[in-house]
């Protein structure tokens, strides 16, 4: 609660940025802007509020729970934008170009709420809430030479941004979903397990608890059972309440639904739904493939042999990927071909990737990006527009270049002070003129304020005192 | 001298539960009549209970109102202000178990997980409505549907008996607090396989801004802790007191000591027993986890033990009070914090 007189403090995980601070990440957006220019990336600013239905439709859980969402004054849905790609293909539709590819590129700040644990230490602060992603989207282009640009491109702004070692991991979204739409699997377990694809790599129980939590919806079939969200159960349901053996409980007279919803919604589960007989093959394949560590295309492929998946597109594809990324100019010791690696984001659909500095042995994520060809048509386009694109936290790049951070000169400022408490219109209009005459003039209006003081607070300044008729007078510092 | 000011939910389970416990801690709240809602703690002077409504405590606390808070995490997470100066003090009360639950129509055959209710979510939405939420939580389900892939759904705020909403056409479903399930299922009600948002329990807050500033609240505190702590230590533990025949205290305590992890916490106490009959019997008592009972009477019958007798204990006091320090230690933590975006 804050009282009337308390001190008011500035909202957990955002940041003010003066100083030296502003400089640095005032210097990083203006590096990443000017590389993104040579490569032909056109600048846009969008909206800081957007419709908070542009960020559900594919976006996904984790970053639908991240939302700082609002209700506006009239009433509708708004949002402060958590990531940019998909105000930017917004943009792009919105314009209606035929003339591909697009290319946009954006230094921005962007919103998202990351929750405190509650049983946290009081000194940990919450990670921050608003920072700067600076990145490009390229629009109309399916080829891999356009994903090798924008990792490559990624890679170069990095570097551009004094990150010495830079480490691209690539992984492809495109690859799980068409390994796991081979087998028999249900929709639901589909998606199950490729969101979860990461966590076997990451947890060290090697899955154990993936496999818990399928057992436990009924994904995964036990002790020789189909599992409970099958085919059969929910036929058996069915025909149960068709002979009368079982029957819809009374209530749903009372609810929002009618018997015959539930019997409809028991029937798209019997046509969607199948047996999931696979699903302890395809989680042992997710496994291992998510532990890939070396050679990892041909890994892959020889891993897909071993099941039975041959001919898998995504594979030539990644390949591809990879080798446009080289030719793109990424140094191959920096390119590592990660599997299992896992993004907030939903929308992906082939290649995504990961840029991570390397520091004392240890990698920290910088940001990363992906191919999301099917973001237009969930946003409303009437056909598919291959897409691809990436962001970095300049915050963060900031953070850790701090210490190569070389401050640039300041410019000049002149303190003009008035030299008696007669002074003060004509100090005001002697900054007036020196302004006119392309300085900078920093004004004082108090006598009393020690003019010397406040130039060696500012740095690169000089200082001057105005008489009552104008006149100025230099004053040796 | 400041005094200390303790907010208890005023009714229901967490009320009740704050009562048992603190009188077994030996810290019972003398209230003059259940319409009062101020109260003592005779055997801690200086601390004032306050009843409040369990929705308000967390409030109450993060707002300087009170210094100390019993309310449930569920309540805690709910309502707690992510910079505020409340901070958690006993994490858990060992009372007051319960879970947010996602609890759909049962008659809803086809809805059994979250992963259907997403599904059903999408389809009110195309039809150009939402899933109506009745809930007292909407933070915590919202972040909990956000996470399952849930985004077309609109909480409806109630206060009342939340499971009557879907009956009365008020809601479609409900997320509500369920210890037993039993009042879910007599309203119609089923809870999803994997719609458990929260498991809570009764947890102590504090406010650390008051607690830091002031030596007479800090040492009011560490008495309420002291005492708490150890009787919620005790249940853990068992006291085993057995008669074993041998020849000295030593031989007995060596004979024990081979087994070390069923030798109690420190080791034994064994004292000579003296008999009629001058066999030489010596009585020894061991202080173990209550899990361990079993496996310590079996040792003690290898021994030859006999006449093995197994009580509770009523309090069982550290070398420190742990909840304290750490009370402590997040104070300075807290009183260091700086952001430091």
């Amino acid at each position: 609660m804050i009282g009337r007189n308390s001190k008011i403090r500035r909202a957990p995980g955002f940041a003010d940025r003066a100083g030296v601070d502003f400089e640095r990440l005032d210097s990083a957006i203006r590096s990443a802007r000017d590389l993104l220019y040579s490569r032909g990336y056109q600048p846009i600013e969008t909206p800081l509020i957007e419709q908070t239905e542009l960020f559900l439709r594919r976006s996904g859980g984790l970053l639908s729970s991240q939302l700082f969402d609002f209700q506006a004054p009239d009433g509708g849905d708004i949002t402060l934008r958590p990531e940019l790609t998909a105000p930017v293909i917004r943009h792009a539709l919105e314009q209606g170009s035929t003339v591909y590819p697009l290319r946009y590129q954006y230094a921005s700040p962007i919103f998202r709420y990351t929750e405190r644990p509650y049983d946290a230490p009081p000194n940990s602060m919450p990670s921050k809430r608003q920072y700067i992603q600076a990145g490009a989207e390229l629009i109309g282009a399916s080829q891999a030479a356009a994903d090798g640009e924008i990792i490559a491109t990624a890679y170069a702004m990095a570097k551009r941004l004094d990150i010495k070692d830079v480490v691209i991991r690539i992984g492809h979204v495109g690859l799980i979903w068409e390994m796991l739409n081979s087998f028999k699997l249900s929709e639901r377990a589909i998606l199950f397990l490729a969101n979860h694809v990461a966590e076997f790599s990451r947890n060290d129980d090697h899955g154990a608890a993936v496999e818990a939590e399928a057992i436990k919806l009924g994904l995964m079939p036990t002790n020789g059972q189909q599992s409970v969200e099958t085919q059969a159960s929910a036929a058996h349901l069915l025909t149960r309440l068709a002979t009368g053996s079982v029957q819809l409980p009374r209530s749903t007279e009372q609810t929002s639904r009618t018997a015959e919803d539930v019997v409809a919604g028991l029937r798209r589960k019997v046509e969607g739904d199948v047996s999931n007989s696979d699903f302890p093959v395809a989680l042992e394949l997710m496994r291992k493939i998510a532990c890939i560590r070396s050679d990892a295309v041909s890994s892959a492929a020889r891993l897909a042999n071993e099941y039975g998946l041959n001919e898998l597109s995504s594979i030539d594809d990644l390949r591809d990927v990879v080798q446009a990324t080289e030719s793109a100019g990424v140094n191959n010791v920096d390119i590592e071909v990660d599997l299992g690696l896992a993004t907030a984001i939903a929308y992906y659909s082939g290649m995504i990737f990961e840029v991570c500095a390397v520091i004392e042995g240890e990698q920290f994520s910088l940001g990363g990006g992906g191919r999301y060809d099917g973001l237009a048509s969930a946003l409303g386009s009437d056909e598919d527009v291959p897409a691809l694109g990436f962001a970095l936290n300049l915050d963060t790049i900031s953070e850790l270049t701090r210490d190569a951070y070389v401050e640039e000169p300041s410019r000049r400022i002149i303190v003009l002070a008035p030299a008696g408490a007669q002074a003060v219109d004509s100090t005001v209009n002697s900054a007036s003129e020196l302004r006119d005459q392309g300085h900078d003039v920093f004004t004082l209006f108090d006598i009393n304020v020690d003019a010397r003081e406040v130039a060696a607070s500012l740095g690169n300044a000089s200082v001057a005192l105005v008489d009552d008729d104008g006149s100025i007078n230099w004053v040796k510092q | 001298m400041d005094g200390l000011r303790l907010a208890i939910p005023s009714t229901g389970a967490l009320e009740q539960g704050a009562g048992r416990l603190l009188g077994d801690s030996d810290a019972a709240v003398s209230r003059v009549n259940s319409r009062r809602y101020t109260a003592t703690i005779p055997a801690i002077p200086g601390i004032e209970v306050i009843y409040q409504r369990q929705s308000d405590i967390t409030t109450i606390v993060d707002s300087g109102n009170a210094d100390l808070g019993i309310v449930g995490l569920d309540r805690y997470l709910e309502s707690r202000l992510e910079d505020g100066d409340s901070l958690v003090v006993v994490p858990d009360l060992e009372y007051g178990n319960s879970r947010l639950a996602i609890a759909v129509p049962d008659s809803w055959l086809d809805i059994t997980s979250m992963y259907d209710l997403s599904d059903l979510s999408l389809e009110f939405h195309e039809r150009g409505r939402d899933l109506r939420v009745a809930t007292k939580y909407p933070r915590l389900v919202k972040r909990f549907f956000n996470h399952r892939g849930i985004n077309y759904f609109s909480m409806v705020a109630i206060n009342g008996a939340l499971e009557a909403a879907p009956r009365i056409g008020y809601a479609d479903i409900i997320a509500d607090i369920s210890d037993t399930g039993n009042t879910l299922r007599e309203n119609n009600l089923r809870t999803l396989v994997d719609g458990v948002a929260i498991e809570s329990q009764a947890i102590m807050i504090g406010n650390a801004a008051l607690l830091a500033q002031s030596e007479d609240k800090l040492t009011l505190t560490r008495r309420l802790l002291e005492r708490i702590e150890a009787r919620l230590r005790s249940r853990s533990y068992r006291r085993v007191t057995a008669n074993v025949k041998g020849d000295s205290e030593g031989d007995i305590a060596d004979m024990i000591l081979a087994s070390p992890d069923l030798a109690g916490m420190a080791g034994p106490t064994v004292s000579r027993v003296y008999t009629s009959d001058n066999n030489r019997w010596f009585a020894v008592q061991i202080v173990t986890k209550k899990n361990d009972v079993l496996r310590v009477v079996d040792h003690l019958r290898r021994l030859g033990g006999t006449g093995t007798a197994v009580s509770d204990l009523q309090f069982l006091y550290q070398s420190e009070c742990t909840l304290y320090k750490k009370l402590i230690e997040n104070l300075n933590h807290f009183s260091e914090a700086v952001d430091p975006c």
